[in-house]
């Protein structure tokens, strides 16, 4: 028992530190989340960042994929000398 | 004293019913006697006024039964009681006794016969040993507000619970007269005939193969069991037993507000160790709250477990142990379930130290005991888990109710009795849906915790040492619950992120970061590039940099908008840029920026746009972690912006003309109209020096001076105001401008 606890005792002291970074991260993710910026990151839990990262990444994949769809089709509707000027800068 | 007194006068009124209605009923089946015995019940419950059970009553009132032998059985229990044990020799234990066999009798032939037609009967002493432990600790917690009411359901449940562990012993007691029988119908057979015959043998004899077995309790039924384990039925019996034992002690508590001696006196039979713990632990337990009701029902369990262990020996202790895991309360079990049952269980009696010295002793051999048993025992874990994990799907299964009640601690022990007659009828069935049950508890399990954890909340906190038990395991709960959850956003994440091979937290949220800064300026760009091409389309832009944008476009003058969002825009992105190594979202720097920096600007703009465009793309597209996302197609999509972008930079540039730089810009812009690709690099290469972050820097800023030249207000047009600027600075722009619109 008492082995246990200790040993427990360390877990938990080095858990802290990472969990400091950890929240760090956490708090550095926030700020990039539109959804939950402006808030308080002492009100925002740590699932709740992440919940909110996994959500804008996926909108961000969608949106992405509408822009390059878009841009596609725009890219193909384009003058050809405009393109092959492009395609030459791409080339280099 | 009084109140087992009064406990007694009670009994024996119901007696004097239940004898009636079994002389009435004599005739009927063994499968009736079940039902009688249930009637029995219901008097009791008239008896303390309760209408709980009253659903029950009618099925059942017509039914007779065992209950002759079992009351018969009382009076001469009395004796054989006295036999078995000096500490029997208390007329509470007669009592006990006498509650417990009628009870056995019809639960035995109930669980081991599981016919369809019985299972919902069967289900009913089951439930009853389920609701043992729920109602046990509603009790507990509501006892204070309700006495009467909680106390008189404990009590009949604590009968019910009596009648189920009196059937099982019954059954082991049967078997083991019948040790030929191995299939459970036979079992059944044989215990309808043994019954049968007992009875009309005389009550004497059924005491005597029963009592005797019952005193020493689940120990001969365990020891039979035990050996036994191959067989379903007997494993279903075991589980019985286990859950019985359960609800006796959890009747304790309950009842030991009013017949704390009385119940006390009850375990006495079944332990007789047991009981001087118990005392205490009643006395304890009246003022606990539910953690600490789930601590008695422990300790009980432990004392229980430890005296059958003494007198059984080690292979009891497996027994005893898998016995004592059920018991514990649906907390610790749905916890055990759902992680590591040791673990938990350690917790738990670590927390329950402080509280019960006493109690603590026993639990730490209990815990001894326990975990080396549990671990051997993988099979019967498993049985016993999916015994308790239907208890828990019980739960779930009407989770509007129960979840809506749980604020309310009295409803809610209501509740848990219907969740329990479910998860009673899936142990049942248990045999046949093992397999389901595990699965359903795996998943049920947590929102289990989460309820016991509300009712924790919920419930009073009675007595310091419970209340700082109960909060370091709610404590516990929530910070574990509160880890899952990181854990599965975590993976989540995980999975959204490409490439993302990482795997602990740390450099997983590096990633995450990274990549969000990636996607962003990745929809950027391309936003912004489709808004060049479909001026239209505001609703292209990203929406964070719409949010960033507009603030700042507010400020500045139509006119001055273009030139200062682009110097300051792209200076921002430069220093950005440059400062981090690595791709960010520029628009936030951009008001500082732009006052100062204003001359230097044109330089870079221009031509790092020209030459940066071809590597601005790939970089853009390059980052390890987009790799994949980005189909090919894209890349020229979004270098495509670049080339039109180009263009409108280069006229606003010229447009600005006030930075006196204009005719370096003009020479570019007329370059790169004639011959684009030579001459911007030649110009480019040796100014800047064109890095990939300078490109990307000077593409974006042109992005926005289009964006911005576009719009006044909102820069949802850039198309017209670029070809405007540049048809008034360069004619020959206008015509790529065109094209490129086209």
């Amino acid at each position: 028992m008492s082995s246990r606890r200790s040993r427990s005792r360390q877990s938990s002291g080095s858990r802290n530190i990472t969990d400091d970074q950890i929240h760090d991260l956490v708090s550095k993710l926030q700020q990039l989340l539109p959804e939950i910026r402006n808030t308080h990151s002492d009100k925002v839990s740590a699932a709740k960042v992440l919940q909110e990262t996994c959500n804008y990444i996926r909108s961000l994949h969608r949106e992405v994929d509408d822009l390059s769809e878009r841009l596609s089709e725009l890219l193909a509707t384009t003058d050809t000398a405009q393109a092959a000027i492009i395609r030459n800068l791409l080339m280099q | 004293m009084p109140l087992y007194e009064l406990y007694r006068m009670t009994k024996a009124k119901l007696d004097s019913q239940e004898k009636d209605n079994t002389y009435a009923t004599d005739q009927s089946s063994s499968p009736e006697n079940d039902f009688f015995e249930l009637v029995w019940e219901n008097g009791q419950i008239s008896m303390q006024g309760k209408s709980s059970r009253a659903r029950k009553s009618p099925v059942h009132k017509s039914l007779p039964s065992h209950s002759l032998p079992s009351h018969s059985p009382r009076t001469q229990y009395k004796d054989v009681g006295f036999s078995i044990d000096t500490r029997m020799g208390k007329l509470g234990h007669l009592d006990s006794g006498l509650n417990e066999i009628p009870i056995s009798v019809p639960s035995d032939e109930m669980n081991l016969s599981q016919d369809e037609d019985m299972i919902p009967w069967l289900n009913y002493p089951m439930d009853d040993s389920l609701q043992h432990e729920y109602s046990f600790d509603f009790t507990r917690d509501v006892s204070g507000v309700t006495v009467n009411e909680f106390p008189s359901t404990s009590n009949n449940f604590a009968l019910m619970d009596k009648r189920s562990s009196g059937n099982q012993v019954y059954k082991d007691s049967i078997r083991s007269p019948v040790p030929g029988v191995s299939s459970s119908e036979q079992a059944i057979i044989t215990k309808g005939s043994s019954n049968g015959e007992v009875e009309p043998s005389g009550p004497k004899g059924n005491n005597s193969h029963l009592y005797p077995p019952s005193l020493q309790q689940c120990q001969t039924s365990f020891a039979s069991s035990r050996p036994k384990i191959s067989d379903s039925t007997e494993n279903n019996t075991s589980n019985a037993i286990l859950q019985a034992p359960c609800g006796e002690i959890t009747q304790t508590p309950s009842s030991s507000s009013g017949f704390c001696s009385l119940n006390m006196q009850k375990h006495d039979p079944l332990c007789p160790r047991s009981s001087s713990n118990m005392m205490n632990f009643s006395h304890f337990a009246r003022p606990a709250a539910i953690v600490r009701a789930n601590l008695q029902s422990i300790s009980m369990m432990s004392g229980l477990c430890s005296a059958r262990s003494e007198s059984l020996g080690t292979r009891k202790k497996d027994v005893d142990a898998s016995s004592s895991n059920p018991p514990e309360s649906t907390l610790i079990d749905l916890n055990n379930q759902k992680n590591c049952q040791k673990l938990v269980i350690d917790t738990s009696k670590a927390e329950l130290k402080p509280a019960n010295p006493k109690s603590l002793g026993q639990k730490a051999d209990f815990a001894n005991q326990f975990d080396p048993p549990c671990k051997e025992d993988g099979a019967r874990k498993n049985n016993q888990i999916s015994d308790q994990v239907p208890t828990g799907s019980g739960d779930k299964g009407q989770p509007a109710v129960e979840k809506s009640i749980n604020p309310e601690v009295a409803s809610s022990s209501v509740c848990s009795g219907n969740g329990v007659k479910r998860g009673s009828d899936n142990a049942n069935k248990n045999l046949k849906r093992k397999s389901q049950d595990t699965e359903d508890s795996e998943c049920q399990s947590e929102e289990v915790e989460e309820e016991s954890v509300g009712i924790k909340k919920v419930a009073p906190a009675r007595g310091t040492s419970s209340k700082r038990s109960r909060a370091a395991e709610v404590h516990n709960l929530s910070e574990r619950r509160r880890r899952d959850r990181i854990n599965e956003k975590m993976r989540a994440l995980q999975e959204l992120i490409p490439n993302c091979n990482k795997v602990d937290k740390a450099s997983m949220l590096d990633e995450a970061i990274e990549y969000l800064k990636t996607l962003q300026l990745q929809v950027q760009i391309m936003s912004m590039g489709a808004g060049l091409y479909a001026p239209p389309n505001p609703m292209m832009l990203h929406p964070g940099m719409q949010h960033m944008q507009t603030p700042h476009m507010a400020s500045f003058s139509p006119i001055g908008i273009g030139m200062q969002m682009g110097f300051g825009m792209g200076y921002g992105m430069s220093m950005s840029d440059m400062n981090s190594g690595s791709p960010r979202f520029p628009m936030v720097q951009v008001p500082q920026m732009q006052g100062t920096h204003f001359p230097v600007l044109p330089m870079p703009g221009p031509t790092a746009v020209l030459h940066g465009m071809p590597r601005s793309s790939p970089q853009v597209f390059g980052f390890p972690s987009q790799g994949l996302y980005m189909p090919m197609p894209n890349a020229p999509g979004v270098s495509m912006p670049g080339g039109p972008l180009m263009n409108p930079s280069s006229s606003g540039q010229n447009a600005f003309g006030a930075a006196g730089l204009r005719e370096t810009v003009d020479s570019a812009s007329a370059s790169s109209l004639k011959e684009p690709m030579p001459n911007v690099n030649s110009q480019v290469m040796p100014s800047t020096g064109g890095s990939n972050s300078t490109v990307q820097i000077s593409t974006q800023c042109e992005a926005m001076n289009v964006g911005i030249d576009q719009t006044p207000p909102v820069q949802t047009s850039g198309h017209t105001s670029n070809i405007n600027d540049s048809g008034t600075t360069n004619p020959g722009k206008e015509d790529n401008l065109v094209i490129g619109n086209d």
